[in-house]
């Protein structure tokens, strides 16, 4: 009888069978799943250390104040881009958008502790459809660019507060090839399952530049018209595309980051943010692309997230906006804690009666000239320009009041009162020429109707006064120390909206008013 | 030699005896004629351990005297070079393979969106490491403890017939391979016994042979004028069995010369034991590809699984082909054995699960079967209580059956299997519960791994494949033939001389890809009852 062990025959065999188990070995031991592990490991240790963090601080004991009903609640969306460690890669010193981790740290805890808690998009829609049932105070954090550091430095914090973001994902590089600085979509997929990561669209390939002329300028992809050389077979001439041929390449663009995520990861994909907060704005050869992007853009996405500026308006998102676009306030890189929720809480919702005597700045914001708070007087000056406009920023509800405003006009031609204001294009408001007349105006998509005007046989004085509107249903009233002088009939539309000062003068530096004191009260209900 | 020779016979000659081949009993069986009359002769070559004082004088049958012999090599001897150390180290590589991959799939495998997938995957693994770790360090042979002279002397209860043996055989043409069936009952080493075979209403030339060795006063026939199944041929055979053992085997089967004798010491000594199984191998394994993986695929089913159970006292099924009861444990029950119905139906498979049902769920079942056939001869005869019964497995004792060569007669014999177990999942399913723990919950673990199995395999052959996953199919069909290498592995330890190993993954890959599915066909058909052969 045959003794050996081992037979020829079965060398090969044994082989084969090592193959095998070393097949199976792999499957769960290799090296993409061996950095996932280890990467997890890192967040669940960096999120026990902030849990940790969590309990030993001590906990603020203010006073909740009431909170306002759902459809009076402004949502506040902050933005960041990724999440340094090092003061060279941030934003701080470098050129980068980048946060620091200490800083983004104290900013969500500081959130966290102030009673702020993250809602989600579809809450989001819920709101504007005034369906929600949003926290005492609700907050959005998104992420633009999908970068590693981002999700690795931010989660662990979101796991420990509780928070959800929203990812703004470049489809053309989290699809794509991998990289070592954008989030790979098996790292996506994770962010989502974990719950707290809400994917979305930032374009697919349009966070890139295009030539835009025969030197070799280049500009963003979505706001210019793409120059091309002369192809090689030469059946095509050198130059601009097409309106046409834009408006397919954009479109193409948008749909296919839709798609692609939709596929990738088996979600709806429901909103878009700008890249380069450029939907026209900063195009370099075709002025026109913001009528064309924001069509095209909104027949795809329901949302349309940028970065808003003061001239837009308010710096939160009010229920009554119907409009697709979403406004995100960008953090700064070097903010802190405080110095964020300072700025959040000033967007917030004013109740009233509100009076302001300038001790600290409860939220006014200059959309252009200069306006700065000293000496307890709000200083509005057109330094550079013809004019400068100021308005209050969380006013955005309001509606039917007296706004009046204690005024030493030192120069300037015109003063402008402004009332339900909704953003630099649509307000009402009481126009006072010095040494002229007084206007009752209605200004809707920057296009000013008089509804009234009257000509003081003295005319309107520089010095201090108190100048002021009322606005009672349709009526437009103007007042100047408590007198009414003029008032009109507006046709309704601008039912709601915030308060701002406005002044102007034929030179440039002319005009300078100092508001000593605002009040704002509720207009006593008129006698039918 | 083949072992399925062709037999000559004729009618006024004496048949030849078997001409198998012998190479796979310890000792042979003896071809003489007269080793038909001379069991106990010292010339045995099978050198038994239950056997008579070897001296010159002829030695009467009665009374016995019990002598320790000189162990009996194994099948294979221990003096393999490097056996040890190779045992050591496959047992070893098992463990270790077994425990990375299980890790691995919990840790890896956890962000599997499924949670039922996912519990399946981790649970395979687990329970093959847990059958695997438990039979090969914690079960012992239940023959070891029977090695000890002084033990026999004192444990076996003489005077007989408390341990006669009535061993049974039902037959239904096989007139090629009855002969070989026959006479290795007839070289057992144990004497007090008798040999019942029933012809149930064979068509051939089968009942000649029967009456032939019966008119030599070998074997006692029982024919059969219709033809009723396999457990109504049994049925009749136990009622007129004297033994207090009965030893059922398959006509397609061969017995090791000491299996009787093995099988008859152990349930002599371990008054627990309502039932044994022995240890079964392919017949004709060597025949080709198919027998050496249906081979391979007995030795792992009995000495890893079966081990497993036995560890327990809780074997949940007595193969067909070594199937040893007490005839207290099931005698009652006969009638309810024969007149099984399932679905309003007669159900004729499942002989031996539900056989082995009935020892296993004893104090479940008594009350309620002895009512309902109060009438039967097997209930009025005598009235045996409810016991709890364990039940072994006995890795010592061989016997060796013929496995299906075709794929069309595996197939058939396949589907036979799985409404076999279709079947017990409402009997046995019932009370095995009341086992211990771990078996009991690995038994219906294993039910359920049975039914999901088609579904997975679709999954992952099927429709992964389909929707872009092409890795899943040969990464799936790795993880099995994996599973097949463990239980290759185990069969190395158990013969280090072999290569039969190597057929094993080919058996799981076969079994996964072709089996499974004919749960499928073996519900839709469960009430075709005819059983075939190929």
């Amino acid at each position: 009888m045959d003794t050996r062990i081992i037979k020829k025959r079965e060398i090969g065999f044994l082989f084969i069978a090592f193959i095998i188990c070393a097949v199976v070995v792999l499957k769960y031991y290799n090296p993409m799943y061996l950095e996932t592990f280890g990467k997890q490991s890192l967040l669940q240790f960096a999120y026990f250390k902030y849990i940790i963090q969590m309990e030993i601080t001590p906990k603020p004991k203010t006073a909740i104040p009431e909170a306002a009903p759902d459809s009076l609640k402004t949502i506040p969306i902050l933005l960041y881009h990724g999440i340094s460690t090092n003061k060279t890669q941030s934003g701080v010193n470098g050129e980068g958008r980048t946060v620091l981790l200490k800083d983004f740290e104290s900013q969500m805890f500081a959130l966290h502790a102030a009673g702020y808690r993250t809602i989600t998009l579809a809450q989001f829609v819920a709101f504007r459809e005034g369906k929600a049932h949003l926290p005492d105070k609700p907050i959005m954090i998104t992420f633009d660019d999908a970068i590693k550091t981002s999700y690795y430095r931010a989660d662990p914090i979101f796991h420990a507060l509780g928070y959800n973001a929203i990812m703004f994902t470049i489809s053309g590089h989290a699809l794509g090839a991998p990289s070592r600085y954008y989030l790979s979509k098996s790292e996506l997929k994770t962010m989502i399952r974990s719950g707290r990561w809400q994917v979305e669209s930032h374009g697919d390939l349009s966070h890139q530049s295009i030539p835009t002329n025969a030197t070799g300028i280049h500009g963003n992809f979505l706001s210019n018209k793409m120059y091309r050389e002369k192809n090689r077979s030469g059946t095509q001439n050198p130059g601009l595309e097409t309106t046409a041929e834009y408006q397919a390449r954009i479109t193409s663009d948008l749909e296919s980051a839709k798609n692609s995520l939709e596929k990738a990861f088996g979600i709806q994909i429901i909103g878009f943010a700008f890249p380069f907060n450029d939907f026209g704005q900063a195009t370099k050869n075709f002025p026109g692309s913001g009528n064309i992007i924001l069509p095209v853009a909104s027949s795809i996405y329901p949302l349309l997230f940028y970065q808003a500026w003061t001239e837009t308006g308010y710096s939160q998102n009010y229920s009554y906006e119907q409009s697709p676009l979403v406004k995100r306030i960008e953090v700064p890189p070097n903010t802190s804690g405080t110095e964020l929720l300072e700025k959040i809480e000033q967007g917030e919702t004013k109740n009233l009666p509100f009076s302001d005597s300038f001790n600290q700045n409860r939220g006014w914001l200059e959309m252009w000239g200069s306006a700065t708070i000293k000496n307890k007087q709000l200083v509005i000056s057109s330094s550079d320009t013809d004019s400068a406009s100021v308005f209050l920023d969380g006013t955005g509800y309001w509606t039917n009041y007296d706004f009046s405003a204690s005024t030493n006009w030192i120069a300037g031609k015109d003063l402008e009162m402004e009332a339900h204001l909704k953003n630099n294009q649509n307000f009402l408001s009481c126009l006072f020429q010095a040494g002229g007349g007084v206007y009752a105006k209605e200004t809707k998509n920057n296009t000013s109707e008089i509804l009234k005007d009257v000509f003081p046989p003295e005319g309107v004085p520089h010095g201090n006064h108190t100048f002021g509107i009322a606005v009672d249903g349709n009526k437009v009233s103007c007042f100047i120390d408590g007198d009414a002088i003029v008032s009109g009939e507006s046709d309704g539309t601008l039912a709601e909206g915030g308060i701002g000062i406005k002044t102007w003068d034929p030179e440039t530096g002319g005009a300078h008013v100092n508001i000593e004191q605002v009040l704002v009260s509720t207009t006593s209900p008129s006698q039918p | 030699m083949d072992p399925s020779a062709t037999f000559f016979y004729s009618q006024n000659t004496i048949p030849p005896p078997y001409e198998g081949n012998l190479s796979y009993f310890s000792g042979g069986i003896d071809n003489s004629q007269e080793s038909f009359y001379n069991f106990f002769s010292k010339d045995s070559p099978s050198a038994p351990l239950l056997s008579l004082q070897t001296s010159e004088t002829p030695l009467p049958y009665f009374p016995f005297v019990w002598q320790q012999e000189e162990q009996q090599e194994s099948v294979y001897p221990q003096k393999i070079s490097g056996a040890r150390v190779l045992s050591r180290f496959l047992a070893t590589f098992i463990f270790l393979a077994l425990v990375v991959v299980g890790i691995g799939k919990v840790v890896f495998t956890a962000d599997n969106p499924y949670l039922f997938l996912y519990l399946y995957g981790v649970s395979v693994t687990f329970v093959l490491l847990t059958v695997m770790f438990f039979s090969i360090t914690r079960y012992r042979d239940p023959a070891e403890a029977t090695d000890n002279a002084e033990n026999n002397a004192i444990a076996f209860p003489y005077p007989f017939p408390s341990a006669f043996v009535s061993c049974m055989i039902a037959v239904h043409n096989e007139e090629k391979i009855i002969t070989r069936c026959i006479e290795s009952f007839l070289a057992q080493t144990y004497p007090y016994k008798e040999i019942i075979f029933v012809n149930d209403a064979s068509t051939d030339r089968t009942a000649e042979i029967l009456d032939w060795y019966a008119s030599q006063g070998l074997i006692q026939v029982i024919h059969l004028e219709k033809n009723l199944g396999k457990k109504k041929a049994l049925g009749t055979a136990m009622l007129q069995a004297q033994g207090e053992i009965f030893f059922f085997s398959d006509s397609d089967s061969v017995l090791a010369p000491d299996a009787v004798e093995k099988s008859t010491l152990i349930m002599a000594q371990r008054p627990d034991l309502g039932a044994l199984s022995g240890h079964c191998r392919a017949l004709n394994s060597e025949k080709n590809f198919l027998t050496k993986m249906q081979d391979s695929w007995y030795e792992g089913q009995f000495s890893v699984r079966k081990a497993f159970e036995s560890i327990f006292g809780a074997v949940s099924c007595v193969s067909g082909p070594l199937a040893v009861f007490r005839r207290e444990a099931i005698y009652n029950y006969i009638p309810a054995w024969e007149n099984d119905s399932f679905l309003g139906q007669e159900f004729r498979f499942s002989t031996d699960r539900t056989l082995t049902g009935f020892v296993l769920g004893s104090r479940q079942i008594d009350a309620k079967l002895k009512k309902k056939y109060a009438g039967s001869p097997f209930v009025e005869m005598i009235n045996y209580p409810p016991r709890d019964w364990t039940i072994a497995y006995a890795k010592s004792i061989h016997a060796w059956t013929e496995v299906p060569d075709t794929f069309t007669k595996f197939f058939k014999q396949q589907v036979r299997w799985k409404k076999s177990f279709i079947r017990n999942i409402f009997f046995t399913g019932t009370f095995y519960w009341r086992k211990p723990f771990l078996v009991s919950f690995f038994y219906y673990l294993h039910v359920l791994f049975v039914l999901m199995g088609p579904f997975i395999v679709f999954r992952h052959l099927v429709y992964l494949p389909m929707h872009g996953n092409a890795l899943s199919a040969f990464l799936y069909l790795s993880g099995i033939a994996f599973v097949g290498l463990m239980f290759s592995f185990a069969l190395k330890r158990e013969e280090p001389t072999s290569d039969l190993w190597m057929y094993r993954p080919f058996m799981s890959l076969f079994s996964t890809i072709f089996l499974s599915p004919l749960l499928f066909y073996s519900l839709l058909t469960i009430k075709n009852n005819v059983w075939t052969r190929g």
